[in-house]
């Protein structure tokens, strides 16, 4: 076949009716990841697998160098990885392995996932497939470049503070935070344990779907509702660049939230909680290197504040987290099934305004792209992004779905939805890469 | 007439010498004020990703139903 079909579900189609092979299928996406990647440098390392049979087969993937594979442990961020034989994969890899996916790359990263932007001294800067003078979010941020660009058909990364849904929403990719504790952890590097969570990127709902079910507890997944979802919306619109509240609202009417607020107290605490956890943890996994005045500028960031905030307000703000996720639900998800929020509060910046580096260095605009993320991972609960219109120069703009707990099917299934009355059969991104 | 001898005291070693002790005393300082917080965190990061049921994992299970 000329071009390979833009979703996962449209290549396992194409292969079901024999219009190409698992083994040309393969190919055709290495020798695209190979083309590619000297244009994005979003690959650490080209990786080999033997094709299996199954569901997956045919269907290349690349994830975030966070993932213990075979032989290999990750690099993090911080090398290029390392042979370690006998190492058996994560579990989340072994199972997509299993239904016969094939990993093609280990992917570029934030430094340790310590960085809402894929800026990584260590390595080349990725580039934004969209367009190159956009930021690539972070930590995950190999994984956004590589499947926008349609180098692989879905990526797995870590989301401990935003670090999946940020860079899908640099790349007009859905991303998925899932429940904390659906997806085993086991064999992937930690940031913040408490707070950490394996998420899928991919260009569209349904491709995700595919990859949560061969991945996810399915006893712990509950089954997808029939009946019409009923959505609150939450959008600050005085936070809110004027072209990101506008699209929210045509957003929130159109899918017909049934109750619209501008006002909520709750976020500022719980993002607070986030932060406090998310800190002292990191900087339990980074105390050495802090102590030792080796840690990186990006680690220092996330991990320093952690060795000077008193034990007390840890202990206190894991202990609060249940009452805290139970307060929520009361709140938010007792009469609804979905709470919609924003993804990012301005349009996705440029390199120069994140860049730690660059001369125009904003740091309220970096730290901003957390703001609505973190306190999610503090609930543990699932959320979804996914872009529904453009800015002004063609970047997306997107959506954040929360869920209760375990409902992935539910933020899917609408997002399905959403995806094509708004973009037709072809997923989120290839609009967005035409147009750029 | 005197002339001044050039100083043989390396002012780069000084300089090092210097910040070295700084943050050896930062070091102490975090290190105090860590030691509190690092015996529950370094229990917990010895098994990140322990499978045990907790409070919270229980809390999501059971939201997921209400």
């Amino acid at each position: 076949m000329a071009e390979l079909p833009a979703t996962l579900t449209g290549l396992q189609r194409a292969l079901g009716q024999r219009q190409i092979s698992g083994l040309e299928a393969i190919a055709a996406q290495r020798a695209r990841l190979d083309r590619m990647e000297s244009q994005l440098h979003c690959v650490v390392q080209t990786l080999y697998d033997e094709p299996r049979d199954g569901a997956l087969a045919g269907i290349g993937l690349a994830h975030k160098d966070i993932f213990d594979s075979d032989d290999r442990r990750p690099g993090v961020g911080h090398d290029s990885g390392s042979i370690i034989r006998g190492l058996k994969p994560a579990p989340v890899l072994a199972r997509l392995r299993r239904h016969g996916a094939s990993q093609l790359a280990a992917l570029s990263m934030t430094e340790y996932a310590c960085g809402a932007t894929g800026e990584n001294h260590r390595f080349e800067r990725c580039v934004n497939p969209l367009q190159p003078q956009a930021a690539v979010g972070g930590s995950s941020s190999g994984s956004a470049v590589a499947v926008a660009s349609e180098m692989a058909y879905g990526s797995l990364g870590t989301d401990t503070a935003g670090s999946v849904r940020i860079p899908a929403a640099t790349c007009a990719l859905l991303g998925l935070k899932t429940t904390h504790g659906l997806l085993p952890l086991h064999g992937v590097h930690p940031l913040a344990p408490a707070l950490d969570s394996v998420g899928i990127l991919t260009r569209s709902a349904a491709d995700a779907a595919v990859l949560l079910e061969a991945t996810a507890e399915s006893e712990l997944l509950r089954p997808a509702v029939s009946e019409a979802l009923r959505i609150k919306a939450w959008i600050p619109e005085a936070d809110l660049h004027p072209s990101v509240a506008a699209a929210l609202e045509e957003f929130a009417r159109d899918c017909g939230a049934a109750r619209r607020i501008d006002q909520w107290s709750g976020h500022q605490t719980l993002t607070h909680l986030a932060e406090i956890v998310l800190h002292v943890e990191a900087a339990g996994n980074h105390r050495n290197a802090l102590l030792e005045g080796a840690a990186s500028p990006a680690v220092r960031a996330v991990a320093l504040p952690g060795l000077v905030i008193p034990p007390d307000w840890y202990r206190a703000a894991l202990a609060d987290r249940a009452r805290r996720a139970r307060a929520f639900v009361d709140e938010h998800l007792r009469e609804f099934d979905i709470f919609l929020i924003p993804a990012l509060p301005h349009p996705a910046p440029d390199w120069d305004i994140v860049s730690t580096t660059s001369p125009d260095f904003d740091a309220r605009q970096l730290l901003a792209l957390h703001r609505y993320m973190s306190f999610v991972n503090y609930l543990g609960f699932p959320s979804v992004v996914f872009p529904v219109a453009r800015d002004d120069r063609g970047m997306p703009i997107s959506v954040q779905l929360i869920g209760r707990p375990f409902h992935e099917r539910n933020l899917l299934a609408f997002a399905h939805r959403m995806e094509s009355l708004r973009f037709g059969s072809n997923g989120f991104t290839r609009p967005f890469l035409i147009q750029g | 007439m005197t002339t001044s001898e050039p100083s043989t005291d390396n002012v780069p070693n000084r300089n090092r010498e210097a910040r070295d002790l700084e943050r050896q005393r930062l070091a102490k300082t975090l290190q105090r004020l860590h030691g509190a917080a690092s015996d529950a965190m370094q229990a917990r990061l010895a098994s990140p990703h322990d499978t045990q049921p907790t409070e919270f994992s229980q809390t999501l299970n059971a939201l997921s139903h209400g």
